[in-house]
């Protein structure tokens, strides 16, 4: 097939397998040989093969507010996405390094505040925060690790860095899918599996339960892990039932548990009641507990906090986590990475405007059709404005937000996010660039761990630059290649 | 096992039975209808009295073709116990056991999914109908296999299989005595065709080749009647699943409890001798079986399914 490689030649990004003179990168080379040699028909036999075998194999998520058919099939596209080893290396020690910072820094909130009487960071802004939880300060967790999942959002700039573009502390998904498209492009492209050493992604859920296991608080060769979920309507049950599985977990609702007169979690069995030594939630704190966050929460264990507390059984993440997930207190992870590690960053921060600054306020008002702009405390994809995208209506709207609440919002310059060839057109023989982003993972108990390669996450709209499969993105396999 | 995973893994199994019972009935007398002696006046209301839904057949359609009977019992979402509701009741309790199902055997309960999803309302007609039934039958087969052949025998067999039985026995006794009062309705100068319909009613079943071979190749009454109820070899049979049911649930809390009604009517099952019996009695007799199966059931619920804390302390 003649691919139009040229398309990818001299644009204003940087292509994932393309160089600027239209010819692939050296770890791409068999790949794009592979895709010149196919027919179209060829092409499009494998993309429906994909298709079905995602079907087949129940890849789903969930959408809301769609009646009875909640759960859709989940979009990928075919073609993978290749990053050398050697440069994932580097990325994946500044992923730990970063990790670790942002760990010191939640348990330095909730216990000692060094860092404010320091004046690292402004006490207020971290105090002030929604998502600073009183009911947390003086817990102590184990390892003083409180966001034991991380999923690090990455863009590649024009210049083909890597940069982060957010931390997720809180309930971090996508990395069941990870596992499952690299499950689909091994049955889509079995012979360029033989021609690569490309490094495996199914490991995670025993790295993930190894971590689990070691902030256990009773120490037992085979702790009693649960996965806590919202249920069947959450948009990631997939994934919890997914991880629960490859766990050997239970996957448990709220109902299923209960605190005891000694403060012990203990679920509801056939056989009686068990205990329970760590929950990997995912459901947000403000519905962990009823006696303490929100009162009308039915998904979460009403006295869970005094058990947690009590130190009767380890929640991961820890809540409070999210204090450090907060596009605000991103502007400071650089100092903190120096601060408690006493080490320069190995992975860079996007230069980011805090509106509450006046100065910075000033150049986000009169920059903001170059600008991104984006509420501090919303995650999807929700709510943000690309200036260079938006209309003269929508800067002036965002102009009235920031004017009116300038702590809830930051801005960035509008990075040239990377693209990759990406399968399009109505019949799905068309090969074009897309823009993409990468979320690893990132694990910490005892010890660190980084995923190896991701999710990374494609705007299949042409031009968008929005990622999110509840907003219209699709994914790609991610292949971490050996030279 | 988390007592709401243990309740959704039984129904998951209920729900697969049914399907999978209510295919081979429907393949069963679809074939008898076929080459049924001339005259032989046979209607299709009998599958759904089979099925135990007369009233809300009737609130659907004035006319009991056989159009209208296969499509309500196949296709028709106002009929709870419908293939097509069946099939989608079973996808929402394999959602929900996501967790504890091996991958393969979630995979291919998808896989049933989607094909009755894809074809069901398209083989309502004679001849896609078998094509369908067949390839339904096979696919529930293929997912018996493979829990026979993989699935650990913990807690997720336990209640799989508690399921599946507890289905089974119901469709059984039901089978039983709506097939028997029909037969024995018939007009006098249709006698001859009576082997042929104790037949299907062993086709219908899976009971045919087993009754060959233990009873012979006599198709009687009563030989009938106490082979699909009593047989101890015959893995289908009433006996038998209620042995089996017992003897899986054993090793679990409570279990003497909730067996309780069907030990004892294992024990009636042992005395049971259809020739003994008129076809009122027979009548009586299942509808104490099936009250029985209701108290199982029930037990099960209140002892596994539907824990709270204050009973747990």
């Amino acid at each position: 097939m003649k691919m139009r490689w040229h398309q990818f030649a001299n644009t204003a990004f940087y292509d994932e397998l393309i160089t600027a003179k239209g010819s692939p990168r050296a770890v791409a080379r068999r790949l794009v040989n592979l895709l010149n040699r196919l027919t179209p028909s060829e092409l499009r036999s494998r993309r429906e093969a994909m298709e079905h075998a995602i079907q087949d194999m129940g890849i789903s998520f969930t959408v809301y507010d769609e009646g009875s058919n909640i759960d859709r099939a989940w979009p990928m596209d075919i073609i993978p996405r290749l990053i050398r080893a050697a440069e994932w290396r580097e990325v994946s020690q500044g992923l730990s390094q970063r990790t670790r910072a942002l760990n010191a820094f939640i348990d330095d909130v909730y216990c000692e505040q060094k860092i404010f009487a320091d004046g690292v960071v402004p006490a207020d802004i971290v105090l002030n925060s929604p998502n600073f939880q009183k009911a947390c300060v003086g817990a102590k967790p184990q390892h003083g690790v409180w966001a034991n999942i991380c999923g690090t959002d990455l863009v590649r700039d024009f210049d083909g860095k890597f940069y982060v573009l957010e931390d997720n502390l809180r309930v971090p998904s996508g990395v069941s899918y990870m596992i499952e498209n690299r499950e689909v492009t091994k049955r889509v492209w079995p012979e360029l599996f033989q021609k690569h050493d490309i490094q495996p992604v199914d490991d995670y859920p025993s790295r993930l339960y190894r971590m689990l296991a070691s902030i256990s608080p009773r120490q037992k060769k085979r702790p009693c892990v649960v996965v806590l979920t919202p249920g069947i309507y959450n948009s990631a049950y997939f994934e919890h039932a997914f991880l629960a599985r490859a766990m050997g977990a239970e996957l448990v609702e709220g109902s299923d548990l209960y605190v005891d007169q000694n403060d012990c979690v203990l679920m509801r069995t056939v056989g009686g009641p068990k205990k329970v030594d760590v929950i990997y939630r995912r459901i947000d704190d403000d519905f962990l507990d009823p006696e303490v966050f929100r009162p009308d929460s039915t998904l979460g264990v009403p006295g869970l906090m005094r058990a947690w507390r009590a130190n009767n059984v380890a929640i991961a993440n820890a809540p409070g986590s999210g204090v450090a997930d907060d596009k605000v207190v991103y502007v400071y992870v650089d100092k903190m990475i120096n601060y408690y590690l006493g080490e320069q960053p190995k992975v860079s921060s996007v230069k980011t405007y805090l509106c509450n600054d006046p100065e910075d306020r000033q150049f986000v008002l009169d920059n903001i059709a170059s600008l991104v702009v984006k509420p501090a405390n919303e995650s999807g994809g929700y709510g943000l404005m690309v200036g260079p995208q938006a209309s003269v209506q929508q800067h002036r709207k965002f102009a009235k937000l920031i004017a009116n609440n300038p702590r809830n919002y930051i801005a960035q310059p509008t990075l040239a996010l990377s693209t990759a060839p990406t399968l399009c057109g109505e019949n799905g023989d068309t090969i074009e660039p897309r823009h993409l982003d990468l979320r690893p993972f990132i694990l910490q108990g005892k010890e660190t761990w980084v995923t190896h390669g991701g999710l990374t996450r494609v705007a299949l709209r042409q031009g968008s630059l929005v990622v999110n499969s509840s907003q219209g993105g699709g994914s790609k396999d991610t292949w971490i290649v050996e030279d | 096992m988390l007592s709401r995973v243990a309740d959704r893994l039984y129904w998951l199994a209920r729900y697969l039975e049914r399907s999978e019972c209510t295919a081979r009935l429907l393949a069963a007398y679809s074939q008898l209808i076929l080459d049924a002696p001339t005259g032989l006046e046979l209607g299709w209301d009998v599958l759904v009295r089979i099925i135990d839904a007369e009233p809300a057949f009737n609130k659907r359609y004035k006319l009991r073709s056989e159009r209208n009977v296969i499509k309500f019992i196949m296709a028709d979402e106002k009929n709870i116990g419908s293939i097509q509701n069946s099939i989608l009741n079973a996808r929402e309790n394999n959602r929900t056991s996501r967790a504890v199902l091996p991958g393969e055997l979630w995979e291919i309960i998808n896989e049933l999914q989607l094909f009755v999803a894809g074809n069901v309302s398209q083989s309502i007609d004679r001849k896609a109908r078998f094509a369908f039934l067949d390839d339904l039958t096979a696919r529930h087969q293929q997912i018996n296999g493979l829990v026979a052949s993989t699935l650990a025998r913990d807690d997720v067999f336990r209640f799989l299989k508690f399921g599946q039985l507890m289905e089974r026995c119901d469709m059984t006794t039901r089978v039983i005595d709506v097939g028997t009062a029909a037969i024995r309705g018939m007009p006098k100068h249709r006698e001859l065709a009576i082997p042929h319909l104790w037949s299907t009613v062993l086709k219908s079943l899976s009971a045919l080749g087993a009754y060959q071979r233990e009873v012979g190749p006599l198709v009687e009454s009563e030989e009938v009647i106490n082979f699909v109820l009593c047989s101890d070899v015959f893995p289908r049979s009433l006996s038998f699943c209620m042995l089996s049911v017992t003897e899986v649930l054993k090793p679990l809390r409570d279990s003497a409890a909730v067996t309780a009604p069907l030990q004892a009517t294992s024990s009636e099952l042992e005395k049971f001798d259809a020739s003994k019996i008129d076809m009122p009695g027979l009548h009586m007799f299942i509808d104490e079986i099936q009250a029985q199966l209701i108290a199982t059931h029930n037990a099960a619920f209140e002892h596994w399914f539907t824990l709270q804390a204050e009973q747990l302390q």
